[in-house]
């Protein structure tokens, strides 16, 4: 007989145990789903929402070691960046950080690997098998035993004994120890299934934390309360706003309860309110400090805003002005070749799909019904609606200048030049978003939602009017805050465009290189979960910081602000196929 | 108090300070492996010693200074961590409490806050019975989180004890709190480097002769790559003479027996020089000659303190009008702090 324990039943539990353990507060909430791994994000654990077993006691077992082994993270570990990394490298980094963090833990609180411990039941196998491999080295880190001789398995725990006795806090003597297990495994030519995920035992997290994937947790609350339209709600701002109790401090006029966020209503609110961007709700993200090498949790509390509606008279304006402009554009892309998409399995096509026949031939032999009349590959046009494009627009003081072409501030020519691109994509379909950003300081980065996705771009771009550059260039967390927006869309190519004028920098910041190496972390973060991003740079002196910043081939530094509607669109033209192809 | 013997007496508290070589390491384990010979230095000297009942060592004597942030990031220890264990147990063994600097000791929201610049005395159970972090960091080179408040334990022998580290000594203030909260002995270990050796030596003298305080000064010798560090750990008595004064050698010791019972009698028998008690007992000669009370005058005359109390920043404004207004200077520029000809505006 199975017993089924549901998380609800001791979140608390767990939560009051690991704040007993480490004096420190984690949230555990419910990952919901099948099949679903435990994993991490900044100061919150993450457990599936229910768990199987023998008994009620194994349940609660394997809940308290997946929570003690996602504390251990949260405390020992920091993300390494998987950028150059290879799926088989990032699973035995990952088993060796797994063993790193569990003997710290065990080191500081004698006899908790016993709860670790208890989980590896099967007996490695000397199998040269990668899954087989890469379990025996975790069972022998973990339990302090080998079952068999392996020279394999004897380099790792020499290795891992050697770096334990060097520093053990340096994670990345562990790491290369990872890597040069990988490059024993590559030697002796054993490839790992990447068709099926990799789960070594059930109760370890998906050490998606270690190379910086950001997991939506929970988007079902995503619209607002009734009757609390600030409120946070979205899984993401939830834990956010949990675990960024220290930097509350920065917003003197909100309470804070159980996650919402509740913002006192000034008097004058109404009339305020006409003229200026709404708070919606706030949000708060670290920032990587690259001289001490460690990420400043909680640090940048950013406020996200949206624009009221507007006359339409600033919108025809701007459309007026580039109206032949954009005609002459549509003509040219429906010109355009499109991107041809394989499809396998299909029922019609002008291929055969050699693996689905080959299917259908095992399943026929085996006395399976098969689907044999999915044989076929067909190509079609890549469909518009698998682009999902945010420009995120700089929004900075130095957006008030005046370009030296004409009388216009780069503020009033990057609008123009959003206005032009926003008839093209909407003419053609894609699913885009119009953001801006600046910041005065760490505790004040504002967020504007000028276009969302699902907005419809006439009524928003009518706010265009209302947008005001000033403050400062805080890059990094508007890139976090563009890419968690981005991440909820379902579109397959997720790319970020940034238009800027500067380079990053801040009131706070003292340090020219921190914050562009930052906004570099950032990119790094975003590109490696596969969402694409590009820059365009108003600045002519952006090469030193851009491509810092940004990889080459994935920004373009333009001398003449005055020409960005026509960079914009010879970019759509020329590079976005590309790019995304 | 007296100089030149290694015994010590119920009444008389034996007090080393070691001129520390100053160490230069980068990794936890170079650190601990440096505490252990700390711990290894401290019961070889209790050998030699035996009256040694407080053996005190200079700032960064454990840590060294890490000119790398990330290196300082990593190493920066917990109280009580494995640092402080092994000081612990040394401490026991040689039956002696020890001062030990740990550069730096995490901050409570690290490493989102920088470490602070902290000392700790530890008893001769093992016991850490104080923890002072500096108040005063050596900007703009040091960049510890600052300290808050100034303590006193009892130590051995029931001697009261302050810590105070380095650059907090320039400043009269931390003294005088020190000794009005009762401290007899002030203890300044330093990791100071020329140019400024004479005018160590001697602030640390007048601010013992000023407080009527024992002052007890460890510092750091030897070469560490960037600054060379003058040694001159000495003892010095509440009357400002220097009882003992080590040289610039590497691991030079100099050692005297502070008698306790003395201090409490010029603290309760001195007249003219009692600086404590004449402080808040100001002019009452002239006030008894005045017919008015026989105590003196206890208000603080002084409108730079109140002020400082009441309103901190018009004190700031006033000692800006004096000096400058930003924390850096043009003329001689460092990276990272702001200055008159590099203020921050929005871009």
């Amino acid at each position: 007989m199975r017993y089924t324990l549901f998380l609800s039943d001791v979140q608390r539990q767990l939560e009051l145990t690991l704040l007993a353990i480490f004096e420190k507060h984690f949230r555990v909430l419910p990952l919901f789903g099948d099949g679903i791994v435990p994993t991490i994000c900044e100061g919150t654990i993450l457990l599936p929402e229910f768990i199987e077993a023998e008994s009620v006691q194994d349940a609660q077992q394997c809940f308290l070691s997946a929570a003690l082994h996602g504390a251990a993270h949260l405390i020992y570990s920091y993300p390494l960046g998987s950028s150059g990394l290879n799926n088989r490298q990032l699973v035995l980094i990952s088993l060796i950080e797994d063993a790193r963090v569990e003997w710290l833990a065990d080191r500081n609180f004698p006899g908790m690997s016993a709860f670790f411990h208890r989980h590896f039941v099967k007996s490695p196998s000397d199998a040269l098998v990668f899954e087989e491999m890469a379990y025996s080295v975790a069972y022998a880190l973990a339990t302090k035993q080998t079952v068999f001789e392996s020279r394999f398995v004897s380099k790792a725990v020499r290795l891992f004994n050697q770096a334990v006795a060097e520093d053990i806090h340096n994670p990345q003597i562990f790491k290369a120890i990872g890597l040069a297990l990988a490059n024993d495994m590559g030697q002796m030519r054993i490839s790992m299934n990447e068709k099926a995920p990799f789960i070594l035992v059930p109760y370890r997290d998906d050490n998606a934390y270690l190379w910086n994937d950001y997991q939506e947790t929970d988007v079902e609350n995503d619209a607002p309360l009734d009757g609390q339209e600030t409120a946070s709600v979205t899984g993401m701002a939830y834990n956010e706003i949990l675990d960024g109790r220290s930097v509350s401090e920065f917003n003197k006029d909100a309470t804070l309860e159980e996650g919402l966020v509740f913002q006192a209503v000034q008097e004058d609110a109404q009339s305020n309110l006409l003229n200026q961007p709404q708070w919606v709700s706030e949000f708060v993200y670290p920032e990587w400090d690259y001289k001490i090498a460690r990420w400043k949790r909680d640090w940048c509390s950013l406020n996200e805003f949206v624009f009221a509606d507007d006359s339409e008279s600033a919108l025809d304006h701007r459309v007026d002005k580039y109206r032949y402009f954009v005609k002459k554009l549509q003509q040219i892309i429906n010109t355009y070749p499109s991107q041809m998409h394989r499809r396998k399995k299909q029922e019609d096509g002008n291929e055969l799909d050699l693996e689905a026949i080959i299917q259908y031939r095992v399943d026929f032999k085996m006395g399976c019904a098969g689907a044999e009349s999915k044989i076929y590959i067909d190509h079609v046009k890549e469909r518009h609606q698998e682009l999902s494009l945010l420009v995120l627009l700089d929004l900075s003081e130095s957006m008030n200048d005046l370009d030296i072409d004409n009388e216009n501030t780069i503020l009033d020519l990057t609008l123009d030049s959003t206005v032009v691109l926003s008839e093209l994509l909407g003419s053609l379909g894609h699913s885009y978003a119009f953001h801006g950003f600046n910041s005065n300081g760490r505790g004040s980065v504002s967020y504007f939602n000028i276009k969302d996705f699902d907005q419809d771009s006439e009524t928003s771009l009518r706010s265009l009017s209302q947008v005001k550059a000033g403050y400062s260039t805080r890059m990094g967390a508007a890139l976090r805050h563009a890419f968690y927006k981005i991440l909820k869309r379902r579109e397959r190519h997720k790319l970020i465009l940034v238009i800027t004028d500067g380079q990053p920098s801040d009131m706070d910041v003292y340090d020219d290189q921190y914050l562009i190496e930052d906004a570099a972390i950032a990119v790094n973060e975003i590109e490696s979960s596969g969402c694409k991003l590009f820059c365009l740079s108003l600045d002519k002196n952006a090469d030193r910081y851009v491509q810092k910043i940004f990889r080459k081939g994935h920004y373009e530094v333009v001398e003449r602000p005055s020409k960005l509607p026509l960079v914009l669109t010879k970019l759509y033209l020329k590079v976005f196929k590309s790019f995304l192809a | 108090m007296r100089h030149g013997d290694i015994s010590s007496s119920n009444d008389t508290v034996g007090v080393a300070v070691v001129n520390y070589k100053m160490p230069r390491l980068h990794s936890k384990a170079e650190v601990l492996d440096n505490a252990q010979k700390i711990a290894d230095m401290m019961i070889g000297m209790k050998q030699g010693l035996p009256g040694m009942d407080l053996v005190i060592f200079p700032e960064y004597s454990t840590h060294g200074i890490m000119y790398d942030a990330k290196e300082m990031y990593d190493t920066a220890s917990t109280v009580p961590g494995d640092e402080t264990r092994i000081f612990s147990e040394a401490c026991k063994k040689a039956k002696t409490w020890g001062v030990f600097s740990l550069t730096g000791e995490q901050h409570e929201e690290h490493p989102n806050k920088a470490p602070y610049n902290t000392l700790i005395l530890i008893n001769d159970q093992g016991e850490i019975v104080q923890k002072y972090r500096k108040i005063m960091p050596w900007c703009p080179v040091e960049g510890w989180y600052p300290g808050d408040k100034t303590y006193i334990t009892e130590g051995p022998k029931g001697m009261m004890i302050s810590l105070i580290i380095c650059d907090d000594g320039n400043y009269p203030e931390i003294w005088r709190d020190c000794a009005m909260k009762g401290a007899e002995l002030i203890v300044r270990c330093q990791g100071y480097m020329y140019p400024a050796k004479e005018q160590q030596i001697m602030v640390s003298k007048a601010m013992a002769w000023m407080n009527n305080t024992y002052v007890a000064v460890a510092n750091a010798s030897g070469f560490d790559g960037v600054y060379s560090y003058f040694g001159h750990s000495a003892i010095i008595g509440f009357d400002g003479h220097t009882l003992g004064e080590c040289g610039e050698e590497d691991y030079g010791i100099q050692y005297a027996e502070l008698s306790v019972s003395q201090i409490r009698d010029f603290r309760k028998n001195a007249q003219s020089q009692n600086h404590l008690f004449k402080l808040l007992h100001r002019g009452y000669t002239g006030k008894i000659n005045s017919g008015e009370e026989d105590q003196g005058v206890a208000a603080c005359p002084y409108d730079f303190y109140s002020t400082w109390i009441n309103d901190p920043d018009k004190a700031r404004e006033q000692v800006e009008k004096i000096t400058r207004k930003t924390v850096g200077t043009a003329e001689c520029p460092i990276d990272g702090i702001p200055n008159e000809e590099t203020q921050k505006e929005h871009r």
